[in-house]
């Protein structure tokens, strides 16, 4: 996958003393491996093979982008750009500036760079640049945007900011599983994006979401989307690798940068129900729109998008055996909306729901590679000698402590819930207010501890504001009840 | 409750103890590792990877136990016949599975057989779980076998019609992630763990779930009277959302694509070869066309009539396959009606076999869960009839009559994963609830005594609450 012992990628201004053909002669060998990786990785065939820089002046840097088809280009770092990026086969052209290069020494495939434009920011995988050309200067760039300068330094310490202390790249990992809204929220990885910023300030740090889940709650899966988006602005990369991804499970996955499956994994079937039955875009509009606004951000088909929410949308798509290159095709309720050439892969007929598997995921670019454990998904990331790591388990401790939480919350609920029927009857009616009042102080506890768990499955309603006032209210009733009883 | 402490403390011992390593050396020669929490004159328990195993004495030679945290026995009537750590085991377990080496020098190959199933004990999410097979991966790691057959013998369908029809509780789950789980056991943490055989998998009968797994291989062979198939059972689950084509699509879609995983797993491990989607889709779903196209060594798979033979036209059962229909459409590569058979098919002619030591895995597991589940069913029958008015007519002492039996059912749910979800199927008793149920009825009981010292002491007050509790009407 990654040419072995390929020469150092030489970055920053620190390196600018190098002369332009000691660099060039790096390209050369860098070129040579990549060819050969070519055979064991397809991959890397219609992608850029390697990222070098090299010092035009004190102030900017020019990329030299070397393409597998033998073209190249240069662009000047501080420059805007527009970068021709292969999304899942599709070019797609987006016009900005470079943020936040992250390169790694002869580790080409995992190469990327943020790409600040009219768009918001972006993460564009080296490798699937098709095609970049400067636009503009440093000077107007600057005048653009007053972050700039402080969020974008040169890239030379943009590349050191990946790094943590040890100089490794940052890589954190959380285990999404569960339900959306229930056991899978927004709250933790807020938190391992706020931990991300702490480890790797400038951006570049790569989190890698497990995600395991049969789908959940609408609301909340939005403000998971809201959350990887905004992690994304900052300059991280999030991965998600797909055991389950179903329903608000795969609407998670499409946020992120990348998706990669296990080879068990299956992704779709977004489609959204209330009780037993479908909600059509006619009755709400936004839940179609929000699905199709992430896979156009993350550069997902739209057609993908619809066939996911209801059958009648269909999707196809033909990808060019030379090139990779994937073109899609949509139509509905069984007409498409052009003819479909020969060759066409139809992935949603108009009586089916689209959920992918590995294969035809990996097929059509919806996923980027097939990982059957974290070693894998090291190897995919091109982490040194292609071995799983995190920088602390900080993910992974967030999941397990929500995971007990959820857990003993639920359970709890429950026990509370029989408890109130019968505790303290048997000893009469001011013991059974004492216990009442205690199973309803526990409540409280877990209302404020997990609200929304609370919401879902007790009996106080679902606003979280709400409940925990009703819960108070009619613990001041019962105490009312217990004095008046005492008073006799 | 003494003992119930130190079986506690010994649990406790063994789950802190992530290293230890107790070893019981069967007379047979196997040694199976794991951690001993307890140990009475009659057997020891041996818990690996969360399943206790309980294994007679009369089939252990020796018990090796790891120095540092041998937890002492719990009941031992008479001194344990561990012997000495270090002078044995490993050199023994070595010498069982020995390599002979034919005329040319070359080792013979060891082939060891994994049982998917026996007549009786066959169900997929009971029987059949993940944690049976990660308990046998040290008795695997300890042989080394070349070759390992997974001998496929589940049955959904011994009686007039499938087990969902006539006896639900008996067929195999379409737990989403299960079967997953236990192909993620056989194609990936075997050769974690550092067992690199290669694997067949032989199909007796493949009804049910049981299929999915069996088309997760690649090297797939049949006995001449099996089928594969009987999965539309499957596909009952959804019809209570049938009336709603876009819910409907959504469930049959998201379920596929988990039934899937198997085969591409196994389709990864096979390097692209092995079993097409298309054709597990129209094993699940009665309306599902399916035909097939030769191309050379490979079947192709359409769901339509456009293949060269149409295999399924009908739109009311799903399709399913005997072992001559399976070999025609290659799904299978042959046909062995014995071990030696097929083996041969495989091209071994002169090999060594151990179908023991796994089967007794499999056999003390399945065993041993069955016999609770019969226990727990038996404790529910008394308190029906304690209801019915057979038993104690003290209200005390019925109240502690249901106590004593409810305990005990929660107390083998709790030990077997199997027991817990038979009881959930059969009787609707879920652990918690079961617990909540224990702790009404203490209070009950605490209340009736708390009554009688009153009546006593000429305090009076009866109790109030309580609940019908299982086996009550």
């Amino acid at each position: 996958m990654v040419p072995p012992g390929a020469a150092a990628v030489v970055s920053g201004a620190a390196e600018s003393r190098l002369s332009r053909e000691h660099v060039e002669s790096a390209l050369k060998l860098i070129r040579i491996e990549a060819n050969e990786s070519n055979s064991m990785n397809n991959r890397l065939a219609h992608t850029i093979l390697f990222i070098a820089f090299f010092a035009a002046s004190s102030f900017a840097e020019d990329i030299r982008f070397q393409l597998a088809n033998g073209g190249s280009a240069v662009v000047d770092v501080a420059a805007s750009v527009e970068v021709t990026v292969l999304e899942q086969g599709v070019e797609r052209t987006y016009a900005g500036r470079i943020e936040g290069l992250k390169t790694k020494a002869g580790k080409p495939d995992g190469q990327y760079f943020m790409l600040e434009g009219d768009f918001g920011r972006k993460l564009i995988m080296i490798r699937d640049v098709a095609a970049i050309a400067s636009t503009g200067s440093l000077g107007s760039a600057q005048a653009k945007d007053p972050m700039f300068s402080d969020r974008s330094p040169t890239s030379g310490q943009a590349a050191d900011a990946e790094a943590d202390a040890s100089g490794k790249q940052v890589v954190l990992y959380l285990p999404l599983e569960g339900g959306v809204g229930q056991e899978f929220r927004h709250q933790e990885i807020v938190k391992i994006g706020e931990h991300a910023d702490e480890l790797s300030p400038g951006g570049g740090a790569i989190i890698v979401l497990k995600i395991n889940s049969n789908g959940g709650l609408v609301a909340e899966s939005i403000k998971i989307n809201d959350t990887i988006r905004e992690i994304k602005s900052r300059g991280h990369r999030v991965v998600s690798w797909i055991r389950k991804a179903i329903s608000a499970g795969c609407n998670t996955a499409m946020a992120c940068d990348e998706i990669v499956f296990n080879p068990l994994g299956t992704a779709g079937s977004v489609t959204t129900v209330r009780g037993t039955a479908s909600v059509d875009e006619s009755q709400d509009p936004a839940v179609m729109e929000h699905l199709i606004m992430t896979a156009k951000e993350s550069g997902y088909s739209e057609h993908v998008a619809r066939s996911m929410k209801l059958n009648r949308y269909m999707t196809a798509y033909v990808k060019d055996p030379e090139t990779g290159k994937v073109e899609w095709y949509g139509g509905v309720d069984g007409n498409w909306y052009e003819p479909l050439p020969e060759g066409a892969v139809v992935i949603s007929t108009k009586d089916q729901n689209l959920s992918f598997n590995a294969s035809n995921a990996l097929a059509c670019g919806f996923s980027r590679g097939t990982c059957r454990d974290l070693d894998e998904v090291a190897e995919y990331l091109n982490l040194p000698d292609g071995e799983w790591y995190v920088t602390d388990t900080r993910g992974e401790k967030l999941a397990k402590n929500w995971a007990d939480t959820y857990k003993e919350c639920t359970s709890r609920m429950q026990i509370l819930s029989q408890r109130w029927q019968f505790k303290g009857s048997a000893e009469g009616a001011e013991a059974q207010l004492q216990e009442r009042i205690k199973i309803l102080r526990e409540f409280l506890y877990w209302a404020r501890k997990a609200p929304l768990v609370v919401a879902m499955n007790g009996p106080f309603g679902m606003d979280e504001e709400e409940i925990v006032k009703n819960i108070q209210r009619q613990i001041k009733l019962l105490e009312q009840q217990l004095r008046d009883l005492r008073r006799g | 409750m003494p003992r119930l402490f130190i079986t506690s403390l010994l649990t406790l011992i063994a789950m802190t103890s992530a290293f230890a390593e107790d070893q019981i050396v069967k007379i047979n020669g196997a040694i199976i590792s794991g951690q001993i929490i307890s140990e009475d004159g009659d057997a020891v328990v041996l818990s690996i990877r969360g399943i206790e195993l309980r294994i007679p004495k009369s089939e252990i030679r020796e018990i090796l136990r790891d120095e540092e945290d041998a937890p002492a026995p719990a009941e031992a009537s008479e001194p344990s016949s561990s012997a000495p750590m270090g002078e044995m085991p490993k050199t023994e377990a070595a010498n069982k599975w020995e390599r002979r080496t034919d005329a040319s020098g070359n080792p013979v190959p060891l082939v060891a057989i994994i049982p998917v199933g026996t007549e009786g004990r066959e169900q997929v999410g009971t029987d059949i779980v993940p944690e049976v097979y990660e308990a046998m991966i040290p008795v695997l790691r300890d042989m080394q076998p070349d070759y390992v057959v997974f001998r496929v013998n589940c049955n959904d369908k011994r009686e007039n019609g499938y087990w969902y029809q006539v006896k639900r509780e008996e067929s195999s789950m379409n737990d989403f992630d299960l079967l997953g789980e236990i192909a993620d056991v056989w194609h990936n943490r075997f050769e974690d763990e550092g067992i690199y055989a290669q694997p067949i998998c032989w199909v007796e009968d493949a009804v049910g779930s049981s299929a999915v797994l069996s088309l997760s291989f690649c090297d797939l062979y049949t006995s001449s009277e099996a089928t594969i198939g009987g999965l539309q059972g499957a596909a009952q689950m959804f019809e209570r959302v049938r009336n709603d084509e876009n819910t409907y699509g959504k469930y049959r879609e998201a379920f596929l694509g988990m039934f899937r995983g198997p085969l591409e797993l196994g389709r990864i491990r096979c390097d692209g070869a092995g079993h097409d989607n298309a054709l597990l889709d129209a094993l699940v779903y009665p309306d599902m066309r399916l035909s097939a196209t030769w191309q050379g060594r490979s079947v192709k798979w359409e769901l339509n009539r456009k293949g060269s033979y149409i295999v399924d036209d009908n739109d009311k059962s799903a399709v399913e396959f005997s072992a001559k229909e399976a070999g025609d459409f290659l799904i299978s590569k042959g046909m062995a009606d014995d071990l030696d058979d097929l083996l041969l098919l495989h091209e071994l002619v002169d090999f060594d076999l151990d179908d023991t030591s796994c089967q007794e895995v499999f056999d003390d597991y399945s065993e041993d869960w069955r016999k609770a589940l019969a226990e727990c069913k038996t404790a529910i029958e008394e308190m029906q009839e304690l209801q019915a008015g057979l038993g104690p007519s003290d209200a005390m002492r019925q109240a502690q009559f249901r106590l004593t039996r409810m305990k005990k059912i929660l107390r083998m749910m709790n030990r077997y994963s199997a027991v817990a979800l038979r009881c959930q199927m059969e009787f609707g008793l879920s652990k918690l609830g079961l617990e909540v149920q224990i702790e009404q009825l203490e209070e009950q009981i605490r209340a009736m005594r708390s009554n009688d010292r009153g009546r006593q002491g000429g305090r009076g007050g009866a109790p109030r609450g309580g609940g019908r509790g299982i086996g009550g009407r």
